[in-house]
């Protein structure tokens, strides 16, 4: 029923590794929900979707510091479980969000057969997550009822809206670390 | 930025909600997230709304301020979305105006049924992980819907984080105060949280991650693939009931929207 993401491949190190990611940005992303909603009420999509990178976020980081198969789409599904149980304003949506922006950072990584690990490679595959996000805003929010122009724009440049995020927190924060001596799973060769 | 104020902590009631399997709770709910995406009437959607509210209030003993803070929320974002889609969407049929911004029954009847089912969903999800115990629910995917035993450990694993980043937490906002630094007010403050408690807490929850992980290992994680359990999750006879009760409910919401 549910198809093998083949866990064997982690070491224990490396499941523990994607689990405090996941943990750590549930809570981050539950308060980043509700910027986000406050964003929304202020200046609609426009305003709201500058804040919609931090999303993009624990999947990419873990498949950077860990660098192997399936990485992304798994801690962004367990992050997305994190959000629900923490108590996120968007509930539910949560888990379709995890899921497609997953299957979105899996596509773009595997375009290096998942052997590139970089601003590039990261970068792509948060691109590729932001119009796989945008198809459940789309059913979410009924969108197709309302005027192409209030939505549209917003939505489109969204791959282009997270890109900072994404890049300095998911590239930039592990490198961070790893100048500040701590040792990175990937490096372990384990 | 301490979890708990957030968290929709799982807690043992005597109520009916609690006493049925995870597994009609989990169809409980993935019947309404359909049934409310499928409705596009605003009345249909309030009578969801009614309805889950009533469930979690009466079956699952769920109070009102229990409800709060994560509910309230999302009722500003309904509030928000509601007005400024009403005026987006417009209509021909005006009803009233707002200085020389017409609201339109057609707009709002659209705009309605998606604010309302932001807060249809969240009630929902409020009412089944406050319902549900996380253990159980990890052990009926497991045993239930076959999802592999490692995920489910790694659900379980997110949740044993959660007071630990709590404790913490505390330790660095004490750590904080100890050395004069001020903690900003209002939206900035949860701004400003996510990095100065963020980063810390993973660059912690990261260096103990070693340790965790030979705990796992010396626990014979993953050492065997045949696995047994102290708790057997079932499919009790109350959750079949519970669940075909509820979906005679939202067959009656969906037929109200194609009433409409």
């Amino acid at each position: 029923m549910v198809p093998n993401l083949g866990f064997e491949k982690w070491s224990s190190l490396e499941i523990v590794v994607m689990v405090v990611i996941a943990a750590v940005f549930g809570v981050i992303m539950t308060y980043g929900q509700f910027l986000f909603d406050l964003a929304y009420a202020a200046g609609g999509f426009w305003a709201a979707n500058l804040l919609a990178g931090v999303f993009h976020t624990p999947g990419l980081m873990a498949a950077y510091m860990i660098r192997k198969k399936y990485t992304a789409f798994t801690t962004q599904m367990l992050n997305s479980v994190a959000t629900v149980l923490l108590g996120s304003p968007t509930g539910l949506n949560d888990f379709m969000f995890g899921f497609l922006e997953g299957v979105g950072f899996e596509a773009g990584l595997a375009i290096w057969r998942y052997k590139r690990y970089d601003w590039l490679s990261i970068g792509v595959a948060a691109a590729l997550s932001a119009p796989l996000s945008s198809i459940w805003v789309y059913v979410w929010l009924s969108l197709w009822t309302q005027p192409f122009w209030s939505w549209f724009p917003a939505e489109g440049l969204k791959f282009l809206y997270i890109q900072p995020y994404v890049l300095s927190i998911a590239v930039g924060l592990p490198k961070s670390l790893e100048k500040a001596g701590m040792v990175l799973p990937y490096q372990r060769g384990v | 930025m301490t979890p708990r104020r957030l968290l929709f902590s799982y807690e043992q009631k005597n109520s009916f909600l609690n006493s049925i399997d995870p597994i009609s709770k989990l169809f409980w709910v993935v019947a309404i997230f359909i049934c409310s995406l499928l409705t596009s009437h605003a009345l249909p959607q309030l009578f969801i709304l009614i309805t889950i509210f009533l469930i979690g209030t009466f079956l699952a003993k769920i109070s009102i301020k229990e409800y709060g803070l994560i509910v309230g929320l999302m009722g500003v974002f309904s509030v928000s979305f509601f007005i400024f889609q009403s005026l987006v969407i417009g209509g021909p049929t005006v009803l009233f105006r707002i200085g020389w911004l017409p609201f339109s029954a057609e707009g709002m009847d659209i705009a309605g049924t998606v604010a309302l089912r932001g807060l249809t969903l969240v009630t929902a999800g409020r009412v089944f992980v406050g319902a549900t115990n996380p253990r159980d629910f990890a052990l009926a995917l497991v045993q239930r819907l076959k999802v592999s035993y490692v995920f489910a450990l790694m659900i379980l694993m997110v949740l044993r984080y959660f007071p630990l980043f709590e404790e913490e937490y505390r330790e660095l906002r004490d750590a904080r105060f100890v050395r004069g630094i001020q903690e900003t007010k209002g939206v900035r403050r949860i701004f400003n949280s996510m990095k100065d408690y963020g980063i810390p807490l993973l660059s912690r929850g990261l260096r103990r991650a070693e340790t965790t992980s030979w705990a796992l290992d010396s626990r014979a994680f993953r050492a065997f693939h045949q696995r047994t359990y102290m708790h057997e999750i079932g499919i009790s006879k109350k959750g079949i009931l519970f669940v075909l009760a509820s979906a005679a409910l939202m067959i009656i919401g969906l037929a109200m929207n194609y009433c409409i």
